[in-house]
């Protein structure tokens, strides 16, 4: 076997191996909000003119971890319903109802999209 | 006022010419600072500061006479105007940031001057210039329910007494259906219902008012906003004597007591003054009245 081959396939699943393996994100709810809003790793909801700051923790399903080198950026496929700004703080983000609707919400890991969550923006609550 | 200083002044023409632009200037509030009140920031990276629009007394958080007061719920329709500036601890950006409302639905931005729209949660962002969100405040829109006329915050009126040549100034509260007043400046309509008796002396569209007491008579004062109105009575006493304190009676009949007096009453006075009080009724009135003018009742 060609040796250079032999090391490029080994380099290969050793780095594979030590990478983490997308799972899910987490999101959790970093600020108070006057009404209701629901987060889960499958589903967000908010009413229109709401703003949630989230922390966003993608998962992964092996033993390695998205430490902190893993830059994390969430995006929103339609920014007209549900818009997506920076937080303060890395993997914070504040997801703004802006319409009723629905979009989703990509994870991107990377500068790859691991995943889109779905996103529904209700009318506004009184 | 270094304004009106120097050659200006004294020169003829533009003296008065100047005189008059401050006098506009000042009843339309363009100059003077702006009563303002702030709240921490939902994120705790700064205040929030709310601001009355220069109009002031259009704005329910800014009556005259009291302290602004960051307000728990703003009308909507209603203007105002929101800053942000971080705290100098925090690691962001330093000073004032840009204020942007959430969703256009609720509230809109028109240079310094948001608008509240729709009823309900609207958050206002500050942005830093990378537009990353520095902080956040929800802001609770609804729609008014009822107006109030209103000497201050806590004191409704049912009744406005008032002298002939005297001016007063009274306000307008919207409320909610709770009753808990709501903030902004809104566009009001304010119309005396004999401007023979009682004038209106300031613009008649904001959520104040300056009145003035023409001829004696009953009349009233009514404002609205929208669909919603608000009626109250107006009693335009004698002047007072300014030599004697006694009131001047521009008629030669004797008067009927204004108060719910039904006895043979021969005052002279409508507010029963001790002064000059021929009183003989059995009514149990004990009105020490120091002719204020404005007589509130709970509404």
């Amino acid at each position: 076997m060609n040796v250079r081959l032999a090391f490029a396939i080994l380099t290969l699943g050793l780095a594979t191996a030590c990478s983490p393996r997308y799972d899910h994100t987490t999101l959790t709810l970093g600020s108070p909000a006057p009404v209701p809003v629901q987060l889960s790793p499958a589903q967000i909801q908010l009413p229109a003119g709401i703003a949630a700051l989230v922390v966003a923790e993608p998962q992964s399903s092996n033993a390695n971890l998205y430490d902190e080198y893993y830059e994390v950026e969430l995006r929103s496929q339609d920014p007209g319903v549900l818009d997506v700004y920076p937080g303060p703080q890395e993997r914070e983000f504040v997801l703004v109802g802006l319409r009723e609707g629905t979009t989703c919400v990509e994870v991107v890991i990377q500068r790859d999209v691991a995943e889109c969550i779905a996103a529904t923006v209700r009318a506004p609550e009184q | 006022m270094t304004l009106l200083t120097g050659p200006a002044i004294s020169n003829r023409r533009w003296g008065p010419a100047l005189l008059t632009a401050a006098a506009v200037l000042l009843a339309c509030g363009d100059i003077g600072s702006k009563p303002s009140d702030t709240q921490p920031g939902e994120l705790g990276n700064g205040d929030f500061i709310y601001r009355c629009l220069q109009t002031i007394g259009g704005d329910a958080a800014c009556l005259e006479g009291t302290e602004a007061q960051f307000p728990d719920a703003i009308a909507a329709g209603g203007v105002f105007e929101m800053e942000y500036r971080s705290d100098p601890d925090s690691d962001l950006q330093e000073g004032m940031l840009a204020v942007r409302p959430s969703s256009a639905e609720l509230v809109t931005r028109t240079g310094d001057r948001f608008t509240a729209h729709a009823p309900g949660y609207a958050a206002l962002l500050a942005l830093t210039g990378d537009s990353t969100v520095a902080d956040i405040k929800h802001i609770h829109i609804v729609a008014p329910a009822q107006l109030d006329i209103v000497e201050s915050l806590t004191l409704p009126i049912d009744t406005v007494y008032i002298q002939q040549g005297e001016e007063r100034t009274i306000h307008v509260l919207p409320r909610d259906v709770e009753g808990n007043w709501l903030a902004g400046s809104l566009d009001y309509a304010w119309v005396s219902g004999d401007p023979t008796l009682l004038r209106l002396n300031s613009a008649a569209n904001q959520g104040r008012v300056q009145i003035e007491g023409l001829a004696e008579g009953e009349t009233t004062i009514a404002v609205s906003l929208g669909e919603l109105s608000q009626q109250i009575p107006v009693i335009v006493e004698p002047a007072t004597d300014p030599t004697t304190g006694s009131q001047t009676d521009s008629d030669s009949e004797s008067d009927s007591d204004s108060e719910t007096d039904s006895s043979t009453d021969t005052d002279t006075d409508a507010n029963t003054d001790t002064d000059t009080d021929t009183d003989t009724d059995t009514d149990t009135d004990t009105d020490t009245d120091t002719d204020t003018g404005l007589v509130g009742g709970a509404a």
